[in-house]
């Protein structure tokens, strides 16, 4: 072997040791880097050279630099994403709607129900009493704003999920796109022999991002692209360089926006409706609350307590021959009533074709099945009426059903004293022409502790009180939930971190180890230089 | 395991995290005095939390229940013994004159005039009040209950005339009573124009006077009450009445209302205005015509007797019901009582626990923050 070929294999050295301490730089730089896995130089022997009948080797080189990663740690940590998310959502919604059934804080609607009998308790006292009768009102009026601004807390925050709809879709979409963008850019790199890890790392990071909004699987493909996948249903959210699109449907109903998607590499016609199936990080446990969770397992219930309660009391307050005011006329219904009847709805319509109109007035709120939140009569025509929002918009029906059961004011949110109620007419008195006689006062102050509710098993107050019990243990479990799903997500992170994380004494310790070489193989290029020099001494 | 300086700092992080948390949890504790502040930290204790509360507020809605009507009862003792001391006034009368007596017509007059007057005060004690309302009234005391006027009956007809200026405060259903008249008769078909109305029964049957010329005045009494006894709440699904009605009181029925059922309590059967009535009748007075009868005299004066009786027996009635809204108070307080008890021992904080646990979790979380500190510091590049 020549000196020169020494030399050769010093300066071999030399580059492979300065390329090695480059991407421990390159490690060092991005030790706080999120989603960053470390790399690492494979140093190798460099193919050997036959040389006068000899084998010699011919130095190192880098064969690769090599990402760390773990593909199935990285799947786990996008399932535990997607767990926090829906329940880190669903928490934070349910904290904020809990301070409306915090009867231990503050006094809510279980002590205004509480009140309210209390003053009917004071009438008996005396029937005739004009100051009894206004405490009377006055603590009804107290229920129905608690009953009120309780309906309003919770249909409020259902609006603030439909609300955040947007931003998210449009949050999930710009990562989609960049995915996509980022295969490109890997597929690209990877056929120049490039090192794509860099690229690799940023999409890794989006898409534990993108799994804490939606529930995803990510398969990587062998030219290093990687396809995604929703959960469940397993639509194309990304498939090589092409991305799927999410929107919203604004149009059938303003108050509940419909979520599609048309899958990648598809088009218009293969959009699918996704609103019914999405259960699964933030996106689902968004459209769970505003779909499921507060109007059926809150908002419902609220509504069945005001309107029970309501009924109950008209009934005895206007209860024929049993029933008397101070001026001796048959009571009256006491709180606006509600009314259940039957209609035929069509969607995409805004008319209600109904038979039976008697009863009904305009502005009277309307639920049932197709039915959107937040839906008033707009104008009654014989057998019909239209449907309207608040502000007097019309709204269509978001489903076709004939005879559909139709329930008018019957809301916690249209919970209303009857505009005809004085204190004259206050019916306390069970006979004509006797207002000092109490007993009508007596039996409904007695419907406090009558069990009217859940079929016959609880009171009004023990309704309210299961109602907040619930909402606390809802509470109380989202919490525990997500404390668990933090731990269990900063264990994988801890893990990862192991694996992919940069060590800065190991890099540090790896840099001294490739200077010494490095400073070895400069001192073979000085020695074989003084050896040429010897040479060339000899020669001279 | 390999161990990198991110590692050590998120778990540092989340560690202290947690630490703070803790703490924060109970300093809450501390500052609100109170375990449970949101139905979230203990939802089973808050239901019973919630539940304690309204039946706190009931039992304090109960005892409020209880003054009211022990104010009224203890009224009505002042007038029952009101009326219980008029009675033995007229009986001391009746019983302190003698068959002489009767002979002289002064002393007739006397005890007539005297008579009038015990009269007079019976009717308006049976018409004390509370407040705006008639003690005695039952279910119609907004108005005075008992009154009486003058009236002319004819024995074996049910029509009665009277000055139509003594009508005004009469109505159909009222119950009327005197001498001629039989027990349990109501008004009906009353005319204000005429001056003239008909005797009825309970079923609405016209009933004939069993008494009187058609000329002569006689005295009518009427009650405008009715025999309902007003009840309140004075404890869960327990209701106690609590008003003692005029017709049991003094007319000695508790059917007084047109077609109405007579309950429970009676008191006795008289009817003590009618007594007092046909004590009048029997006394006489100075006019030569209206000479005394002692027999009847006598007789009267032994329902007078009667009347005593069915008037302490109403005020038994009513003291026992004192009694037992007293009591009801007690173990209302008691129950009360319980409850608080059980929901302080719930809510309220053990101040020295907590205040011991928050320094320990102080003192733990100050030295993971130190412990923190000092290995986050640690790097290889120090020594090199």
């Amino acid at each position: 072997m020549s000196i020169s070929a020494s030399m050769q294999i010093a300066v071999n050295g030399l580059n492979v040791f300065r390329s090695a301490n480059a991407v421990i730089s390159q490690n060092i730089a991005n030790v706080s880097t999120p989603g960053y896995s470390r790399q690492k130089a494979i140093i190798e022997t460099a193919p050997t050279i036959n040389l006068s009948g000899f084998t010699l080797g011919s130095g190192s080189m880098i064969s690769k630099v090599e990402r760390f990663h773990d593909a199935l740690l990285q799947q786990q940590m996008a399932n535990s994403n997607t767990t926090l998310g829906y329940d880190t959502a669903k928490s934070l919604a349910l904290q904020q709607i809990e301070p409306a059934f915090n009867d231990i804080g503050v006094d809510g609607v279980g002590a205004a129900l509480a009140r309210f009998f209390a003053s009917w308790q004071d009438l008996t006292n005396n029937p005739g009493g004009i100051a009894e009768r206004q405490s009377v009102l006055s603590n009804a009026q107290i229920l129905a704003d608690d009953l009120h601004a309780a309906s309003k807390t919770l249909t409020d925050m259902i609006t603030l999920q439909n609300d955040s709809l947007t931003p998210v879709i449009d949050d999930i979409n710009i990562k989609l796109k960049e995915i996509a963008r980022l295969n490109q850019q890997v597929t690209t790199t990877e056929m120049i022999s490039g090192n794509a890890n860099e690229v690799k790392d940023k999409r890794d990071l989006l898409l534990l991002q993108l799994a804490k909004q939606i529930g995803i699987t990510s398969t990587e493909n062998s030219d290093g692209t990687v396809d995604v996948e929703l959960v469940g249903g397993g639509e194309a959210l990304v498939t090589g360089a092409n991305a799927g699109i999410f929107s919203l449907d604004k149009t059938t109903d303003l108050n509940s926006y419909k979520v599609e998607l048309i899958p990648a590499k598809g088009t218009l016609t293969s959009k699918v409706n996704l609103t019914s199936t999405l259960s699964t990080g933030s996106l689902g446990a968004t459209l769970a609350l505003r779909d499921e969770i507060i109007p059926k397992d809150y908002l419902a219930k609220l509504d069945t307590l005001a309107t029970t309660l309501a009924t109950d009391i008209n009934t005895q307050h206007s209860a024929l021959n049993e029933a008397f005011d101070l001026n001796a006329n048959q009571g009256i219904n006491f709180f606006n009533q509600s009314y259940t009847k039957t209609g035929d709805i069509t969607a995409g319509s805004d008319t209600v074709i109904i038979s039976d109109v008697t009863n009904l007035t305009d502005g009277m709120q309307v639920t049932g099945t197709g039915i959107p939140i937040g839906t008033f009569i707009g104008a009654i025509a014989a057998g019909s009426f239209t449907l309207v929002n608040a502000k007097g918009d019309a709204v269509k029906a978001t489903a076709t059903v004939s005879v559909t059961t139709l329930t008018f004011d019957g809301t916690a949110a249209a919970f209303s004293i009857n505009s005809s109620m004085s204190t004259y007419t206050v019916a306390a008195s069970s006979q004509n022409s006797n207002a000092g006689d109490n007993l009508n006062a007596v039996k409904i102050a007695g419907f406090a502790n009558k069990r009217l509710m859940s079929s016959g098993t609880l009171t009004y107050n023990g309704y309210w009180n299961a109602l907040i019990s619930k909402m606390g243990l809802d509470v109380n479990s989202s919490k525990t939930n997500v404390a668990q799903d933090e731990a269990f997500n900063n264990q994988l992170s801890v893990l990862k971190d192991s694996t992919a994380g940069v060590s800065l004494d190991q890099e540090l310790s790896d840099m001294m180890m490739y200077q010494r070489s490095y400073q070895a193989c400069a001192q073979v290029i000085s020695t074989a230089t003084a050896m040429m020099d010897t040479l060339l001494g000899i020669v001279r | 395991m390999r161990v990198t300086a991110n590692m050590t700092a998120e778990l540092s992080v989340y560690n202290i995290q947690q630490g703070r948390s803790r703490i924060d949890k109970i300093t809450e504790k501390l500052t609100t005095y109170q375990m449970i502040n949101r139905p979230s930290d203990d939802p089973v204790s808050s239901g019973t939390l919630l539940d304690i509360k309204e039946k706190v507020t009931a039992y304090d809605q109960f005892n409020v229940n209880i003054t009211k009507c022990k104010s009224w009862l203890e009224v009505t003792t002042n007038g029952l013994t009101g009326i219980s001391d008029i009675l033995d006034a007229a009986r001391n009368l009746v019983s302190g004159s003698s068959s002489l007596s009767i002979q002289d017509p002064t002393q007739r007059q006397v005890m007539h005039d005297q008579l009038i007057e015990i009269k007079k005060q019976l009717i308006e004690m049976g018409n004390v009040q509370y407040g705006d309302q008639y003690i005695f009234g039952g279910g119609n005391n907004l108005v005075p209950p008992f009154s009486q006027k003058s009236g002319t009956l004819t024995s074996g007809i049910s029509g009665v005339t009277m000055a139509t200026t003594d009508m005004a405060a009469l109505k159909d259903g009222m119950s009327v009573s005197g001498i001629g008249i039989p027990a349990g008769t109501f008004i009906k078909n009353l005319d204000t124009t005429l001056g003239t109305f008909d005797l009825v029964n309970s079923s609405g049957t016209l009933i004939p006077a069993t008494a009187g010329d058609g000329a002569t005045a006689s005295t009518l009494n009427f009650f405008s009450g009715d025999s309902t006894q007003r009840e309140v709440e004075i404890t869960t699904n327990t209701r106690q009445a609590f008003s003692t009605t005029g017709d049991r009181l003094l007319l000695g029925s508790g059917d007084s209302s047109l077609g109405g059922v007579a309950s429970d309590p009676t008191y006795g059967s008289t009817n003590i205005l009618q007594v007092m009535d046909e004590l009048l009748a029997a006394v006489g007075d100075s006019d030569p015509a209206n000479t005394g009868d002692a027999v009847a005299v006598s007789a009267a004066a032994k329902k007078l007797e009667s009347a005593s009786k069915q008037v302490n027996a109403a005020i038994t009635i009513n003291s026992s019901r004192i009694l037992r809204v007293d009591n009801m108070t007690i173990l209302n307080d008691i129950n009360k009582s319980t409850l608080t008890t059980i929901s302080t021992s719930i809510q309220n904080v053990d101040l020295a626990k907590y205040g011991m646990q928050l320094n320990a979790e102080q003192t733990a979380f100050q030295a993971s923050l130190a412990a923190t500190a000092r290995i986050s510091s640690m790097s290889l590049l120090d020594y090199l």
